[in-house]
């Protein structure tokens, strides 16, 4: 029965269509904004718990380390988060400046310096926050072609950019986030902002190319449907789900933001285009090229009749920011992301009305919604919500998957003279998440990704989870415990570190990786095989427990 | 009435708590046996390839009637294929002699004279039918993102050339029509062990191979997909690590996301493990002899300067293999399966420069390959090692879109929009060509091209190649055919709405020979 229940409340996060729930925009739906208040058990956020606080990282980071008695605790460790709690701990974190920009003229790969900054930044909460951003607003180095004109690798130069730029961006504010991101010169070459003119060579009225527009209302803000505040689709009197904007709100943004071209020292002549990207300044306005008309936008807005282009872009992105479907569409994604695949409605809703009020009447801060995302009943704790639990967390996406699995071991990584960020970018592509190469503007794997087997529960993460990605996991993990080829990438593991016997090891990983949740038919399987005479030496016995302990269902959903 | 495994999940979602439901039942409950397969009751397979990057197909069609190749060669001063770089073929029903193709393909010509292969001209991805005004007019009527590499290629993969302004459902849009064809064809196939996915791949486009239900077998293109082990053959340590992981995935903390992982896993190591028993028991059931000669198709007879980085022939070997285990009959160690779909894919045909250097070697490579795998799949037709469950294959080509006629200035192409397409096999209604090939004139009124440059506009759609391809395998409705290829009936009804020609008014293309 209890199970039941609980079933009815994970498919209500995502699937409830009932037709009598209010459907206002924005309106509240207080029955559901109870619901992970009721029963949790309150852990108070000054004191947390060991697993809480592991919890905390793991949703917090690219995956939580220990302290090992050095005093005091380093940012980033359990004995951290619990000494100083959760609520400092996301202060300190927030004050942290990103640590070191990307730099897309160094030899090192991007996705090798992803990497690297993952497992050894401080600044985790940010990188993390960051992101999950870049799998929202999406570019691609596979998008951007290098041209003769530069004298850089342009896809990887305009990345840099476009990491830095999500990096600095990632605890501020939404609106001043949206227009860095639609004046970036990657997003402008990968979604055509960039040239996308409105008269052609002749001088004649053209439409602008829609892709930015498109992509813009559709995965930036405000999805496909409008929404209730909660995250739910706000349906209309006969039930059915509403667009949330129009092909024809599509093309008069289009028009609005048409324009824009690649910085340089002049504006190019009506119709006509600047040939030389430039990846290090943002896009320039000029004026001859854009369409000075009055266009109506979201919830009938107008644009003002002759304004100019920049004018015109202010009033675009303030329309679409003050949109009623960005605070639920945005705050969802990033729960999504941090902590859970299906939060239910009442989270969603908490924390968009945090989007919508950081409490002193700005909206869009990123810094309360994250914050709000990371105190919520929903995360805290040493478990989730019991009603919760059989619906609750995410997959780890390989990124974390391989960050979460270095973070825990702690090895060396000699940056000096290997590459190790490379190794680990390239296990993470192995399992088709290639940070910095998104395969399209849909990211590695879209938010609504159905969860097999569970009609009604979305898995974005099961997206990229097939035969051969998942064998991959496997794979990466054999080959980081067992190949001796490691260390060529410069990765240094001290096995010495984890306790030496099976009973011990057992222990230790089930209180620290999966911060006291193993299952207690699972210990006895780990055990069994550990001990078992094929399992000759003591090293064997330690990396068979690691390898099947990091693979078990239980570490692969993070909760 | 069969019930699916999904059906039967939807409905206990109805009634009982799906989880206590999905958590007590294995796997692969209500698997259904097939009824019927319509068509043909062995084993018929579809293979995909892709050819990546947007291949040319001005230059591997070519017709000879004067004044066309005279536009051709007009357009095409320096790429253009001279006389002595082309055969003629005899396509039924047109003058003999009106086309050709490039000597590059002369095995695929040899396929084509004798009936077996066709090409499906000027096909390409559509929302409804066009005029070249309909295009003007611009609108959610016209294909999305017209000329990029990524978003044709989904259209091609996915059959879905609006995903934007589409009102379907995300998980039609972010799926393939390989995948959703596997959905429904899933019930004619009773496989050992049970629910072996339909879908195998190789390369190619994933998103072709996605359903909403069914999730293809992603493996390497060298055929691998295998779990590392510390030794070949495996270890007692080996041994023990395996058998202790797949005991570790019956761990799942009642949670429906550990659930679905440690359900993924457990297909990956069930049917890998089966896939490569099933690859090596039914290969061995063939004659040696078979074997040797089918070995001996896939080598390249080229110098093997010329052939080490070719990689379709090793795919569609690859193919060859897993089309055996497929329909190999269970009783002898084979999977059973009665339909199945691949997908193969090789680049680079983003030929923007010096495309007379180097599209003349990727159509060396496609003839080859193609060639190779038709001949083997000639030869398992007769095997009696099937049973009743010879095998059917028929074969055929997406590409991203063809090129611009004009050449450019760098003796390439740019990107353009509808091309010809390949079909290949023994049930192909072969030594024709279907739909409407393209008028060559740059110089009058461009009805057929979105400009000057010569980029057709498509006078069938993806959806029509596809479902043709789809019915061939044995899906026959209206509910199927909506559900694979939600934009064909709009198009087809529109098409009969402003009376269009015959061929833009008929769900399917007529390249398949009757059952």
């Amino acid at each position: 029965m209890l199970r039941r229940t609980a079933l009815a409340l994970v498919l209500c996060a995502t699937s409830c269509t009932q037709a009598d729930g209010p459907s206002a925009a924005e309106s509240p739906r207080p029955e559901q904004a109870a619901l992970g208040t009721a029963e949790q058990a309150v852990e108070s956020l000054e004191t947390p718990t060991e697993a809480n606080s592991i919890r905390f990282l793991e949703q917090s980071s690219f995956g939580p380390k220990l302290a090992r008695n050095v005093a005091p605790a380093p940012v980033g460790t359990v004995e951290r988060v619990m000494a100083v709690g959760i609520t400092q701990s996301l202060t300190d974190q927030f004050a942290l400046q990103p640590a070191t920009p990307y730099d897309g003229e160094l030899a090192q790969d991007l996705g090798s310096q992803f990497f690297q900054r993952a497992v050894t930044g401080e600044d985790q909460l940010r990188q993390r926050v960051a992101f999950a951003l870049s799998q929202i607003f999406v570019v691609s180095q596979n998008g951007i072609p290098d041209s003769s004109k530069t004298p850089y690798v342009d896809s990887k130069v305009a990345l840099a950019g476009y990491m830095n730029l999500l990096s600095q961006h990632a605890f501020g504010d939404f609106r001043v986030l949206l227009e860095e991101v639609t004046k970036n010169p990657a997003m402008g070459r990968y979604l055509d902002t960039a040239n996308n003119r409105a008269f052609d060579s002749q001088g004649n009225p053209i439409d602008p190319n829609e892709n930015y527009a498109r992509e813009m209302l559709q995965l930036f803000t405000l999805g496909t449907d409008k929404l209730n505040l909660d995250g739910t689709p706000a349906l209309d009197v006969n039930g059915n789900r509403q667009r949330a904007y129009s092909e024809a709100q599509v093309k008069a943004f289009a028009h609005t933001l048409s324009g824009w071209t690649w910085n340089a020292a002049a504006c190019p002549a009506k119709g006509a285009a600047i040939n030389t990207p430039d990846y290090k300044n943002p896009l320039m306005p000029c004026n001859d090229n854009h369409d000075t008309s009055r266009q109506e936008l979201l919830r009938g807005v107008l644009t003002a009749q002759g304004g100019n282009i920049t004018t015109h872009l202010t009033q675009a992105l303030n329309n679409v920011f003050n949109d009623p479907n960005v605070p639920p569409f945005i705050s969802k994604q990033l729960i999504q992301h941090l902590v859970t695949s299906n939060p239910t409605p009442g989270y969603v809703q908490r924390v968009a009305n945090v989007f919508k009020n950081d409490g002193t009447g700005a909206r869009g801060n990123l810094q309360a919604v994250v914050r709000a995302i990371l105190v919520d009943n929903e995360a805290r704790g040493a478990l989730p919500p019991s009603s919760l639990r059989p619906g609750f967390g995410h997959l780890r996406s390989p990124a974390l998957f391989v960050t979460n699995v270095v973070r825990w071991l702690d090895p060396t990584l000699d940056t000096a003279t290997k590459d190790p960020g490379l190794k680990l970018s390239n296990w993470s592509k192995s399992m088709s998440q290639w940070v910095t190469r998104s395969p399209s503007v849909f990211s590695f794997y879209p938010p609504n990704a159905p969860l097999p087997g569970a009609d009604g529960l979305v898995g974005p993460e099961f997206a990229i989870l097939d035969t051969a990605t998942i064998t991959a996991r496997a794979n990466f993990l054999h080959e980081f415990l067992y190949s001796t080829t490691l260390a060529n990438s410069g990765i240094g593991v001290d096995y010495d570190l984890l306790p030496g016997t099976t009973t011990e090891l057992v222990a230790y990983m089930g209180r620290y990786w999966l911060h006291g949740t193993m299952a207690p038919t699972l210990e006895p399987k780990l055990l069994a095989a550990m001990n078992d005479s094929r399992a000759n030496t003591a090293i064997r016995k330690k990396k068979l427990g690691l390898y099947l302990t990091f693979l078990s269902p239980s570490f692969q959903i993070q909760r | 009435m069969t019930t699916t495994r999904r059906q039967f999940l939807r409905r206990a979602t109805h009634g009982l708590g799906f989880l206590a439901a999905a958590a007590a039942l294995p796997r692969w409950v209500g698997n259904a046996h097939a009824a019927n397969t319509s068509g043909y009751s062995g084993s018929r397979v579809a293979v995909c390839v892709f050819l990546l990057g947007g291949n040319d197909s001005n230059n591997i069609l070519i017709p000879r009637e004067t004044n066309a190749y005279a536009q051709y060669l007009a357009a095409r001063p320096t790429i253009g294929l001279k006389p002595e770089q082309l055969d003629l073929i005899n396509p039924t029903g047109l003058a003999a002699g009106s086309f050709a193709l490039p000597k590059t393909l002369s095995k695929l010509r040899a396929h084509f004279e004798a009936g077996r292969a066709a090409f499906v001209c000027n096909v390409g991805p559509l929302v409804l039918p066009l005029t070249k005004a309909d295009y003007l007019a611009g609108g959610t009527a016209v294909p999305e993102n017209l000329f990029s590499h990524s978003d044709q290629q989904d259209a091609w993969a996915s059959a879905l050339a609006n995903p934007g302004s589409s009102t379907v459902t995300t998980d039609i849009k972010v799926t393939g029509w390989g995948g959703r064809a596997a959905d429904k064809l899933h019930i004619l196939n009773s496989s050992t062990p049970p629910d072996y996915p339909e879908v195998t791949s190789f390369g190619g486009k994933p998103r072709f191979c996605a359903g909403v239900d069914r999730k293809p077998m992603m493996v390497a293109p060298d055929g691998t997909l295998a779990f590392r082990t510390l030794s070949t053959p495996p270890s007692d340590f080996d041994l023990l690590q395996q058998a202790a992981l797949a005991d570790v995935m019956a761990e799942q903390d009642s949670n429906v996301l550990e659930t679905a992982y440690a359900g993924v896993f457990t297909t990956a190591q069930t049917f890998s493990a089966a896939r490569a028993a099933a690859r090596d028991a039914a290969w061995a059931q063939l004659p040696q002899a078979t074997r040797d000669t089918i070995d001996g198709y896939f080598v390249p007879t080229l110098p093997p300067e010329d052939t080490a980085r070719w990689t379709l022939h090793t795919q569609l070997y690859q193919v060859v293999r897993d089309l055996v285990a497929g329909a190999m009959p269970t009783n002898k160690a084979g999977l059973g399966l009665k339909r199945q779909v691949f997908s193969v894919g090789f680049g680079t045909f983003d030929t923007h420069h010096d495309q007379d250097v180097d599209q003349p070697k990727l159509l060396e490579q496609l003839d080859f390959a193609l060639d190779a795998f038709q001949k083997s799949v000639t030869l398992l037709e007769t095997q009696t090692a099937f049973g009743a469950n010879a095998p059917q294959a028929t074969l055929f080509t997406m590409s991203d879109f063809s090129r611009t006629l004009l050449e450019n200035g760098d003796s390439g192409t740019d990107h353009a929009w509808g091309g010809h397409a390949i079909v290949l096999g023994n049930r192909v209604a072969g030594k024709a060509l279907y739909g409407t090939f393209p008028s060559l004139d740059l110089s009058g009124s461009l009805d057929g091209s979105t400009d000057e440059r010569g980029r057709w506009i498509p006078t069938l759609t993806v959806e029509q190649y596809g479902w043709s391809l789809a019915s061939w395998l044995g899906l026959t409705t209206a509910v199927e055919r909506d559900y694979v290829f939600p934009n064909l009936a709009g198009y087809v009804a529109d098409a009969v709405a402003r009376s269009f020609p015959a061929q833009a008014r008929k769900y399917k293309i007529g390249f398949m020979l009757a059952d």
